[in-house]
């Protein structure tokens, strides 16, 4: 389970296979709702685009920390509330709303990670589980909160900001988010990570700073968690206890592992085959989740790394391709 | 509120009774903690699976509650035998690395999903519920009791008293706990590793589906019944000490009464997150467990 190892010419040349298949989607994402203008499709993309940015910062916590927890729908749902509560209370810009939705989340993520962060694996999941199942149960008894009904009535973006809007705002988040993870994650803190989650005692011994860097990168995770849940209440216009079920929180685990989770994108992927797949067997009602779960199954017994180490394949041929074309230019030039 | 011997003996008999429910749920999803070392997440879907089984045998088959428990405790062990082959064993070649855990957490949860659906499609989503084996009642003085509760209560301590000394004095049991200790140690000495894997499934299995069935007389049957009796072991677990057979126990009685008292004097709303904070509190002290004890 490492990252494939690029060659240095490969990483930084910008038409490297994995740069122009990356371009390409993103180019593919902004112009599609051009020739698509199916209002249910455009719903879809949205909120594929929201799981997404969820299902991503659940599963780079996992992957690059190895720490499994439940709280990743709390955080979400704290982002959702919290910028709902602030925009609707004092009048907040949405987006003013939803940053500090994303900063209550990872505030209130140092309540849980600061004394879970302690423990030891299988600890740190039943922790969390609880957490969020008393954040669940205090969210729907407190007054404030609205209780069992939740809040709803929240301004969309900005006024008159249709489908279309909310979806280039929404991919636009998006390309942020996992533009900031990527360069994050491939610089010097991704390493330090990677180190920890191999072996503590041994990155200990080179001086990183276990305890922190797990913090700040649980922090920088519910915050991400948060600015979705926000993006989320702006555009259902509202939002209640019911997002805290565990049954979103088994839906984020199944993207981020189905997509695979040591690469940024993959559960990007796995968030599309979970969603798409659940919109597309409701023609066959009642055995939806039946079939769905078999599906799952089987995709985690014949591949448990995730499906994105399919596409990896590709692109390892791709990348030694290119490679060898490139070795042939070198010698035709020296000789 | 007015205070008195019957409300106290009620609240205790009541926690005692949901004490041993805990206790049998939690010890299946320890003893598979401890010998596979996978967090079953499917186990609330076998307990909802062993509950319809139950109902299914007593109201449309018409036959013994007592009797169509015992033949639920079977079905159920052949369930998890089936759920090891066919489910687990696939991802056994990854045993010990980062793709066990994710194929098992996934496939584990798809169960429960798998199982869910699968009443909901069958049954329908409304509430089930059976007729009491007895319908009388226990009075003393002002105290009731329900003779339906005091028969589960005692077929759930039989059922711990056997799997006790199943664990403790025979050749499996102690292969079992051997296991759990020291893998490959216990593979060293000649003990046959899918043999323990497929008992341990089939036991976990057999007791979580016997305590939905022995709770069907009592609570009503639902397809989503299992999520919250999942979320009922994980604490009881996590109390008494991953792993830890007689910890388990132990916290499954004492999260009972706790419950029990926190409903009486605090409110049913806030129950949940009182048992929540007091495992986090516990764990935070003593990471182990209350009942952590390493066993010989």
């Amino acid at each position: 389970m490492q990252f494939y190892q690029l060659h240095p010419f490969l990483l930084h040349k910008s038409s490297s296979p994995r740069n122009v298949a990356t371009l390409f989607v993103a180019l593919m994402l902004g112009i599609f709702p051009l020739f698509i203008k199916d209002p249910h499709v455009i719903h879809l993309m949205i909120l594929w685009l929201v799981w997404s940015i969820v299902a991503t910062s659940w599963a780079v916590v996992l992957g690059f920390l190895g720490i499994f927890h439940f709280a990743q729908i709390a955080f979400f749902g704290i982002g959702a509330y919290a910028s709902a509560l602030l925009t609707m209370k004092t009048g907040l810009s949405p987006w003013l709303g939803i940053i500090s939705g994303g900063f209550a989340a990872a505030m209130i993520s140092l309540g849980l990670s600061l004394p879970a962060l302690r423990l030891r694996g299988p600890y740190i999941a039943v922790v969390s589980l609880g957490f969020s199942e008393c954040i669940r149960i205090s969210t729907s008894n407190l007054e404030f909160t609205g209780a069992e009904l939740g809040i709803w009535g929240t301004a969309p973006l900005w006024q008159g900001c249709g489908k279309m809007g909310f979806y280039y705002a929404m991919l636009g988040v998006f390309i942020i988010v996992l533009g900031f993870l990527y360069s994050l994650l491939t610089s010097k803190y991704g390493l330090a990570l990677r180190a920890i989650k191999q072996s503590q005692i041994s990155s200990d011994s080179i001086g990183i700073q276990i305890y922190k860097m797990k913090i700040s990168f649980f922090f920088l995770s519910a915050f991400f968690a948060g600015v979705s849940g926000g993006l989320y209440v702006h555009y259902m216009s509202g939002v209640s206890p019911e997002i805290y079920n565990i049954s979103h929180m088994i839906d984020i685990m199944v993207m981020g592992l189905v997509g695979g989770l040591n690469t940024i994108f993959g559960p990007m992927v796995g968030a599309a085959i979970v969603f798409f797949s659940l919109e597309n067997l409701r023609i066959i009602q009642d055995f939806r989740f039946m079939v769905y779960a078999l599906v799952m199954i089987l995709i985690m017994v014949f591949k448990p790394d995730g499906l994105y180490s399919l596409i990896n394949y590709f692109f390892r041929f791709a990348d030694q391709y290119s490679m060898r074309h490139f070795k042939k230019k070198v010698e035709t030039h020296t000789h | 509120m007015i205070f008195n011997t019957t409300l106290l003996c009620e609240m205790v008999s009541n926690g005692i009774f949901t004490g041993a429910m805990y206790a049998l749920m939690a010890l299946g999803f320890s003893l598979i903690w401890g010998i596979l070392n996978l967090f079953n997440f499917g186990h609330g879907g076998l307990y909802m699976c062993g509950a319809y089984l139950t109902w299914v045998l007593v109201s449309k088959l018409g036959m013994n509650l007592i009797l169509s428990i015992f033949l639920t405790f079977i079905i159920m062990f052949l369930m998890g035998i089936l759920i090891e082959v066919l489910l687990i064993r696939p991802l056994g070649k990854y045993r010990g690395r980062d793709e066990w855990m994710m194929g098992t957490v996934v496939v584990t949860l798809m169960v429960a999903i798998f199982f869910e659906a699968g009443a909901l499609s069958i049954f329908g989503g409304n509430f089930k519920t059976l007729p009491s084996l007895v319908n009388k009642v226990l009075q003393i003085g002002s105290f009731r009791l329900s003779y339906q509760m005091v028969i589960s209560f005692a077929l759930a301590v039989f059922l711990i008293l056997v799997m006790w000394r199943f664990l403790k004095s025979t050749k499996s049991g102690l292969a079992m706990q051997a296991m759990s200790q020291e893998n490959q140690g216990a593979q060293m000495v000649g003990i046959n590793p899918s043999f323990i894997y497929i008992l341990t499934f089939g036991i976990s299995a057999a007791f979580a589906g016997t305590a939905g069935s022995l709770l069907a007389p009592i609570y009503n049957i639902y397809p989503g019944v299992g999520w919250q009796a999942f979320g009922k072991a994980f604490v009881v677990v996590m109390i008494g000490g991953l792993g830890s057979i007689s910890g388990t126990i132990y916290a499954g009685f004492f999260l009972g009464l706790m419950e029990s008292f926190s409903n009486i004097f605090i409110s049913v709303k806030w129950t949940p997150v009182i048992s929540f904070i007091v495992m986090i509190f516990v764990l935070l002290v003593r990471p182990k467990g209350l009942f952590g004890i390493k066993e010989g």
